[in-house]
């Protein structure tokens, strides 16, 4: 990358993604009657190679992931990834379900898909309209995977950075982390910051 | 007014799919909503959404993420969990059905964006995981009873191995009284008095057998671990000084042999065996011959050798089968032993004439063990 990446650009991210999760949390609220937290996130840029170095995210092979892919000014991947018992906690506290078992049913699935399509669509439009980009976008698709095998799906977008934000939700006194993952294709970075310093 | 004829190809799908434009007015309405609602395409389309179903006009949430779809081209999906059921629940099938709604950007070729919006009927799928989801709880709760049990039976265990360990000890404390004084009047001048002596010495020392055979039942309950390499001297020489009395005979070989710990149990119970049948003037000798990867093991004696019964159940002591209680009662406790701790070593017991014995007295039991 010809430019590098400053703490303004770092904090500008955060902002975006910020106002981003505002929104969705302000969504969840609503949906789930519940008083729905969410923390202010860490954000890191870090290149694919270096991101087995990389501390705050979930290292499991069993992770729930929601997430869209787009194309347009800037493309990529953005997804949601809980460790698999946030994601049925999670499922469980909005939909006020109480004690049954930890695994991820049919049902479960999709409040889940229904949450991590409110988080990206709040992080993605807050994105696109800062930067005033429009974008096309895949439907929310659900996974079980690891973090490699979401950037290994998305290698024909010969990727080379990744922007991680790492939001905690509290939700009915249950704290429940999850990371916010923007997988970007080659180039999009120096657009998005390029766009993110004319702001 | 009729649907357009650019959204004809979604008429008959089996889900429900209506479009809206940018204010939200219905501009297509297939046919699977017409049934679902009661309504057809000339009594919705050119009408507000939120007309035709007023109560998603007072849900904020899903008219933003529907503005979301058009304004920003983002998909948007509602679970029936969560999100709102955009047909209501007294519509036109007269059956409450669970929904999820799927929202996508569509844009003509004029430029003009459309939301298309997805009803699926999943009251099916909702009760399929629900019968799944008790099934599961079902099954957890039988789990949960069986591991309590099992936790129950440990315990039980536990205390029954507790009640032997002290039963055993104090047994063998009396044992241990009544062998002192019948051993010193074993010495006595009268015939009679020594001769009562030995059969109460020779009573004692079988009792002394019953307890370390229950015990050795113990171990091999309890001790199912694998196969490691064991000096066959030791488990011989620890077999004969528990019969300190008994003439035993046994060359040192310097062997290693996969077994494991209770080996020394084998020769103890052949040992004891060969007392019960030839009492304590009994002769035994351990014999042990090279066979390849093998050794083999000859237990000789020269006691009065044993019944058909008790050969027949020794034949057949590999053969797994329930008839535990019969193999026990005709071949007694320490055979029994012996058969289940070489059966462990993949091996079985085989009789035939002994050395020792002279016309049809005596009995070799022979076994191989894998050397190390």
């Amino acid at each position: 990358m010809s430019t590098a990446i400053t703490g303004d650009d770092i904090d500008a991210f955060r902002e975006l993604i910020n106002i981003g999760i505002g929104r969705s949390a302000g969504m969840l609220n609503k949906i789930t009657r519940s008083h729905v937290t969410l923390s202010v996130p860490e954000v890191e840029i870090v290149p694919i190679d270096k991101f087995d170095e990389i501390n705050c995210v979930e290292t499991g092979e069993n992770l729930a992931t929601v997430s869209l892919d787009y194309s347009g000014s800037f493309s990529g991947r953005t997804a949601v990834v809980f460790p698999p018992d946030s994601a049925a906690k999670l499922a469980m506290a909005v939909t006020g379900e109480d004690g049954g078992s930890p695994d991820l049913d049919g049902m479960k699935v999709e409040v889940l898909k229904e949450v991590g399509n409110i988080l990206v669509s709040g992080v993605m439009g807050s994105i696109s309209n800062v930067l005033k980009s429009s974008l096309s976008y895949s439907i929310p698709v659900y996974n079980e995977s690891g973090f490699k095998d979401l950037i290994r799906d998305c290698e024909t977008f010969a990727e080379e950075y990744v922007i991680i934000g790492r939001a905690d939700f509290t939700i009915r006194d249950l704290e429940i982390s999850g990371n916010i993952v923007m997988i970007l294709e080659m180039g999009s970075l120096e657009h998005l910051l390029e766009s993110v310093r004319k702001v | 007014m009729k649907n357009p004829y650019h959204f004809c190809v979604l008429e008959n799908l089996p889900v429900g799919v209506c479009a809206v434009d940018d204010n939200l007015v219905v501009r297509f309405w297939n046919r699977r909503l017409e049934i679902w609602t009661g309504l057809t395409q000339e009594d919705v389309i050119g009408r507000p959404l939120t007309g035709i179903f007023p109560h998603l006009a007072s849900d904020d949430v899903f008219i933003e993420r529907l503005k979301d779809s058009i304004f920003h081209r983002i998909p948007q999906v509602f679970s029936s969990r969560l999100g709102v059921s955009v047909i209501p629940d007294e519509n036109a099938t007269g059956k409450s059905m669970e929904q999820r709604t799927s929202i996508v950007p569509y844009r003509k070729d004029d430029g003009n964006d459309y939301a298309l919006v997805t009803i699926e009927d999943i009251s099916e799928l909702k009760k399929e995981v629900e019968a799944y989801r008790k099934m599961k709880d079902r099954a957890i709760m039988a789990l949960n009873e069986q591991l309590k049990a099992e936790k129950d039976l440990f315990k039980v265990n536990e205390e029954a191995n507790l009640y032997l360990d002290v039963m055993s000890h104090d047994l063998n404390n009396y044992n241990n009284v009544i062998l002192g004084y019948a051993s010193l009047l074993e010495s006595s001048d009268d015939e009679t008095t020594s001769k009562y002596a030995k059969g109460i010495v020779l009573a004692a020392e079988r009792s002394f057998q019953i307890i370390q055979s229950v015990s050795a039942v113990r171990k091999l309950k309890s001790n199912e671990s694998g196969l490691i390499p064991v000096s066959l001297d030791n488990a011989v020489m620890e077999g004969i000084r528990n019969y300190s009395n008994i003439d035993i005979s046994y060359a040192e070989t310097g062997a290693k042999v996969m077994a494991d710990n209770l080996l020394q149990e084998v020769f103890g119970n052949l040992f004891g065996n060969s007392i019960r049948t030839g009492g304590n003037d009994v002769k035994i000798k351990v014999i042990v011959e090279e066979a390849e990867e093998y050794l083999t093991v000859h237990v000789d004696d020269n006691s009065s050798g044993l019944s058909d019964e008790e050969k027949n159940s020794i034949l057949h002591c590999s053969e797994d089968n329930d008839s535990t209680g019969y193999k026990l009662k005709t071949t007694g406790l320490p055979l029994y032993i012996v058969c289940k701790l070489l059966e462990r070593y993949g091996t079985s017991p085989v009789i035939g004439g002994s050395t020792l014995g002279e016309g049809k007295r005596g009995v070799r039991f022979s076994f191989s063990l894998k050397k190390f």
